[in-house]
């Protein structure tokens, strides 16, 4: 008589999983709806004319 | 940026938004992405959607860094009773720190106020933490900033205070000028702005900077 296997469980218990909301970080805002070639341009200006 | 990048760049600003303060907010912040870091700020999120409480949540958790200022802890003068808003968001990036993940346990903490040891009278539960006095000066505000940056970053290479004074003095010779550039003048610049113009007017200074992609 062959010796019964002990019953396996099936699989490991899942880790509960976190809610989405709660792992991803709140990323910062895009940049500025000036647009930031805008006020490159801007800061370009003000250097030239200080002649910078 | 990728996220785990930006957490370790990031300073969250809890400080008084209101116009008397707003020298110390715009200096703390120059200062800030003069060390290379990243502010942050409630007033970036503009989402009526959602509950003030549950921004400063999330934005306590996207950050690494965290800068309270407790200055106007004094009563209002309409109402005759104190803020408690910048005591709370302490509170909770605390709480965050001491119950969050392994990521959360990095958080570092910087609190200012405007006399030293005055925290003591109203919320002395905080000695022990980095708490250090600007009295109302700009200038001392960025000193405190940068020397609390360059410990708990261990950047060698920052620059000293005094410095990085001398560089916000000239940005602020150079704000109203790039604000009427942009027709605008720099009362009505918003949170997200004025950290793009103090990004990009840095690089310009210093092209080897690099500028941030958010």
């Amino acid at each position: 008589m062959t010796r019964q296997k002990p019953v396996q469980e099936s699989r490991r218990p899942q880790k509960p999983r976190k809610p989405q909301a709660a792992k991803r970080l709140l990323m910062p805002k895009k940049a500025s709806p000036l647009g930031r070639s805008k006020i490159r341009e801007a800061i370009d200006r003000v250097f030239a004319a200080r002649g910078e | 940026m990728a996220a785990q990048a930006i957490f370790r760049k990031s300073v969250f600003i809890n400080c008084p938004f209101d116009h008397d303060f707003q020298p110390l907010f715009r200096a703390t912040i120059f200062t800030v992405h003069y060390a290379g870091f990243l502010a942050r700020s409630a007033l970036e999120v503009n989402d009526s959607s959602q509950t003030r409480l549950l921004t400063i949540f999330q934005l306590v958790a996207a950050c690494r860094y965290g800068i309270h200022d407790l200055s106007r802890t004094e009563l209002d003068r309409t109402s005759g009773l104190p803020r408690f808003n910048m005591p709370l968001e302490l509170g909770i990036f605390l709480g965050c720190k001491q119950f969050g993940d392994r990521r959360q346990q990095q958080k570092r903490v910087l609190v200012l106020d405007v006399e030293p040891h005055r925290y003591q009278k109203f919320i002395s539960d905080i000695a022990g933490q980095d708490i250090v006095a600007h009295n109302n000066d700009p200038k001392l505000a960025i000193r405190q900033t940068r020397d609390w940056l360059r410990v708990s970053y261990q950047q060698r290479d920052l620059p000293g205070g005094e410095r990085i004074w001398q560089a916000f003095s000239e940005f602020q010779r150079d704000l109203p000028q790039i604000c009427a550039e942009l027709q605008l003048t720099p009362a009505e610049l918003t949170f997200v702005d004025y950290r793009d113009i103090v990004i990009l007017w840095q690089q310009r200074q210093d092209p080897t900077r690099t500028v941030e992609r958010l």
